[in-house]
């Protein structure tokens, strides 16, 4: 049996809120229905009806529901039933209703409008008539607007860059003379690119003289921004003889902003279905980059705050017992954590609350502290982080994990294990089709059958008959 | 000039919000941004988190009982005060409850901070502007109109003992005539003066060895001040020279070895404490040398309005038994006084913002009534902070008794010393002439001529 804790224990909560102060302000009412102990019986059915709506009703929370209201499980089982035929009944849905938001696709209608957003609802009606998808409300599309389109972007897309560039936040430095101070930064340009018959965006790198505006050096990279991108546009920016100059010389100073990139201080979230390589990518790389610097941190099933407290005081190895009081404890990490760089990698982070990135922000942002966050996840691990807003400007890199393709398994696949080198590709194309699925957890599962088969069997390379017996062994098709 | 609260709203979470906010934080140019702990949304958490940055500890709020929102509350209110802060800027304050809320404006309110809550929502949330309602703010949404080109303020640097110049560096000789010139001005503005305050005596002196880099200087000075006011009529007497400088006698410059007030240790006072009060008794500790057990009593009266001057004042103790041929003083006082350096003022200010912000308004006469002021508490302060407290086991912890300022008397004589009293070596004499003698001898028993005058001081 399953047990969803943060359910279970928010309908506890719940139920006892109801058993407790609510349950007084509505005996005057009156008129609902309601247990012997004077718990309503309603709110609590209509309660387990939206879990069920969402898919998320499991026999603990029944149990739960039965404790608290008093009555046996098999009567809250029937109340559900109940209540769900007299909803059928009346045609009353106590599904979730899906929160409208605003897609790519709405964003390049917003910008061919101009951030109109009567406009927009006018073309999303005509598409619905003409028999699109069904269009929102005026009223709607504005609330998803005001919510998912920052204000800066809603005023570039009215009246221009600079009017955006009026909701950035920048201190006013007087102007002064020209290379007295370059600023340089670097972005994701918003284009397709066909490099050697690849579809990229490519990365900008500049620095700017801040006294004329003039771009002094300028690099475009295939990939992101590095430190050679960075070099390159350095040289670029330094250079004065053609096709460099005249912009340029040698700066009075260079500014970055707050160098979040450039000092590889920032947030990153790897996501991707269970089974990709995920973890083990991660591990990997920052075995090879920060071997010493690494802090991986792992929870069980929805942490809180102060299991990450808990977690992080013993992976950085604080010495004592941990403070009882969150500032304390809070203050204890944030010295810990401003000692050296370090790499905070938090695995399984599709489980954590609002709270718990709470606490990931106020330690990542203290001035203090020296740290980059590693947000790894599988599922909705991607929703669920950008559904953040204070993650949406803190993350730097959102790097998706894929199944691989065919033609990757059959190029990858070969060189991964010796039991497959010297497969048959159609074996090999066939073992993908019906039980690796591009998975690399899976495929490891088969690697480890075939090899057991062929020592038993006593052949070396793996043929159908082989493979129709991992299938038996690990649930895939046979045919 | 803004609205003294203001709000600043940030829908979009921007990093560059919250970064930008948090790099301009300057406690020394008067502006502070305050950093909510995650989840904690009481007035308590929230005045610990406003105590955090003001450069306060908070990793020993149980220890040093600022649990809780009163005596937090007044910490904080006394920091802001003493700190001149003149910006509080509160981040995530949308996270807050009503009653911090409520708690940061009556806080603003009393301490006269510019109050900037800065929230990542679309509108103002109705219950902070139900808190708001009456109260003249103003909503924003641009980060340069939450912080207009504020200027920060040049803050004097701290000085201390150690800080400032050495002493005069000189032979002895040299020495001695400093401190007989220094004497010579200081009596030019008491001339005509037969009975001289002995707290402003000591003052003077004070302030002239303050400074001394050693004891050998120290005894120097006060020779040669000896050797101004008896050129002047006046018989000063201090104890003996030698236990003076082999360091047997304490107070103001014999002390000059073990724990300072340097501008290091004060630093760590102001970044290990939050409490005020104990803060200031660790400071006061280290100036006096005395005993946490001798200053847990020490009234308001000791100090001077702008905290520029204890006064120490106490009936010796004579539970020790004394031998028979050893002359016991009467009930005469014993006063010793001290300059408190620039640098340690602040810490004396902040606790008297503290006392003063007791809601209870009981008198409180003495300075660390309103806290229990026990070695227990501030040990453990101290060693928090890696300051060594002077020696406080009852047979070796310093008294008024121990310091040299305690035996000084200053007589006015009818006589003034002869110009070879100047010299050093003849120092020790200062007899009137023989005719002189018998008229003194009646004098002084007629008591015509008060020759100490040790009463309390009142009034600064």
């Amino acid at each position: 049996m399953s047990l969803d804790c943060s359910s279970a224990v928010s309908l506890g909560r719940w139920i006892g809120t109801f058993s407790g102060i609510t349950t007084r302000r509505w005996s005057l009412v009156g008129t609902r229905r309601r247990t012997q102990d004077g718990v309503p019986r309603d709110a609590a059915v209509r309660r387990l009806l939206v879990l069920r709506g969402e898919g998320r009703l499991t026999a603990a929370e029944a149990q739960l529901a039965a404790a608290g209201l008093g009555v046996s499980l098999r009567t809250v089982w029937r109340w559900l039933e109940e209540a769900q035929e007299s909803d059928h009944a009346s045609g009353r849905k106590e599904s979730v209703r899906e929160r409208f938001e605003v897609g790519d696709e709405l964003r390049e209608r917003l910008a061919y409008w101009r951030g109109n957003i009567t406009a927009v609802h006018r073309e999303l009606v005509a598409a619905a008539a003409a028999g699109g998808p069904e269009a929102p409300s005026r009223q709607t599309l504005q609330r998803a607007v005001q919510r998912d389109v920052l204000r800066g972007d809603r005023a570039g897309l009215r009246a221009g860059e600079l009017a955006r560039r009026e909701h950035d936040v920048f201190l006013s430095r007087p102007a002064t003379h020209r290379n007295e101070a370059w600023e340089g930064d670097h972005v994701e340009a918003p284009v397709w690119v066909d490099v050697e018959g690849r579809l990229l965006k490519p990365w900008v790198t500049w620095f700017v003289d801040a006294a004329t505006n003039a771009v002094a050096g300028v690099a475009v990279t295939p990939g992101p921004a590095s430190r050679e991108s960075i070099l390159a546009a350095l040289r670029w920016a330094i250079a004065l003889e053609e096709p460099y100059g005249p912009p340029g010389g040698l700066p009075g100073k260079v500014r970055i902003d707050r160098g979040k990139d450039f000092l590889s201080r920032a947030m990153m979230c790897v996501h991707g279905d269970a089974g990709l390589g995920k973890t083990l990518s991660v591990n990997a790389a920052l075995r090879a980059l920060v071997p010493a610097d690494v802090c991986r941190v792992q929870f069980r099933a929805r942490p809180t705050p102060r299991d990450i407290r808990h977690v992080l005081f013993e992976a950085l190895g604080v010495g004592g017992s941990p403070p009882s009081r969150p500032i304390e404890f809070d203050t204890l990490l944030k010295d810990a954590l401003a000692e050296r760089f370090r790499v905070l990698v938090c695995d399984e982070a599709q489980w954590l609350s609002r709270e718990c990135f709470e606490l990931w922000r106020h330690l990542w942002d203290d001035r203090r502290t020296n740290i980059a966050i590693v947000f790894v996840g599988g599922g909705d691990c991607y929703r669920v982080l950008r559904r953040e807003p204070m993650l949406s400007s803190r993350v730097y890199v959102w790097q998706e994990f894929r199944r691989l393709d065919r033609d990757q398994v059959l190029a990858v696949i070969p060189a991964y294990h010796p039991v497959w080198a010297d497969a048959d590709p159609a074996d090999i194309a066939y073992t993908d089709a019906h039980a690796g699925h591009g998975n690399f957890r899976a495929w490891s599962k088969i690697t480890s059958h075939v090899v057991t088969a062929l020592a038993r069997l006593e052949r070396d390379v793996p043929d159908r008959e082989v493979l129709q017996w991992v299938f038996s062994r690990i649930g895939g098709t046979s045919a | 000039m803004p609205e003294p609260v203001r709000v600043l709203l940030d829908p979009g979470d921007d990093v560059r919000v919250s970064v930008g906010l948090l790099e301009r934080h300057d406690p020394a140019g008067g502006l502070i941004v305050a950093h909510p702990t995650p989840g904690m949304s009481s007035p308590a958490a929230t005045a610990h988190d406003v105590l955090a940055a003001l450069g306060r500890s908070v990793r020993r709020l149980a220890a040093e009982r600022l649990i809780g929102l009163d005596p937090a509350g007044r910490a904080v209110q006394a920091w802001l005060l003493t700190d001149e802060i003149e910006d509080l800027v509160v981040l995530r304050a949308d996270r807050l409850s009503a009653a911090g809320w409520d708690w940061l404006l009556q806080v603003c309110r009393r301490t006269g901070v510019r109050l900037l809550l800065v929230c990542h929502v679309h509108a103002v949330p109705a219950p902070l502007a139900a808190v708001l309602e009456g109260v003249e703010h103003q909503i924003i949404t641009d980060l340069r109109q939450a912080l207009p080109d504020r200027q920060g303020r040049a803050r004097e640097p701290a000085s201390s003992r150690a800080e400032l110049e050495p002493g005069f560096l000189g032979t002895d000789d040299e020495v001695c005539q400093e401190g007989r010139t220094a004497a010579m001005t200081w009596l030019e503005t008491h001339t005509g003066a037969t009975v001289l305050d002995i707290a402003k005596v000591l003052l003077f002196l004070t302030e002239l060895v303050q400074d001394s880099p050693s004891r050998n200087h120290t005894v120097a000075q006060l020779r040669g001040a000896q050797s101004g006011f008896r050129a002047h009529g006046f018989d000063l007497r201090f104890p003996a020279w030698k236990p003076m400088a082999e360091g047997r006698l304490t107070g103001p410059g014999l002390d000059t070895d073990g724990p300072d007030l340097s501008p290091a240790v004060l630093e760590r006072i102001r970044a290990g404490v939050a409490h005020p009060a104990i803060g200031a008794g660790i400071a006061i500790s280290l100036l006096t040398r005395m005993s946490v057990l001798f200053l847990h009593t020490l009234p308001w009266e000791a100090l001077s309005p702008d905290n520029t001057v204890l006064r120490l004042t106490g009936f010796p103790d004579y539970s020790t038994l004394f031998p028979s041929t050893q002359k016991m003083r009467d009930k005469t006082p014993l006063t010793a006084v001290f300059v408190v350096p620039p640098a340690v003022r602040p810490l004396l200010q902040a606790l008297r913002h503290f006392t003063e912000l007791d809601p209870s308004k009981r008198p409180r006469h003495r300075m660390f009534a309103s806290t229990p002021f026990t070695l227990e508490r501030i040990g453990p302060a101290a060693a928090h902070c890696a300051i060594t407290l002077p020696d406080q086991k009852r047979w070796k912890a310093a008294s008024l008794y121990d310091t040299w300022q305690g035996w000084v008397t200053c007589t006015h004589t009818s006589w003034k010393a002869q110009p070879s009293h100047t010299q050093l070596r003849l120092d020790r004499i200062f007899t009137p002439h023989r005719a002189q003698r018998m008229r003194t001898r009646a004098v002084q028993t007629n008591g015509t001529e008060q020759a100490y005058s040790a009463a309390p001081i009142t009034s600064w």
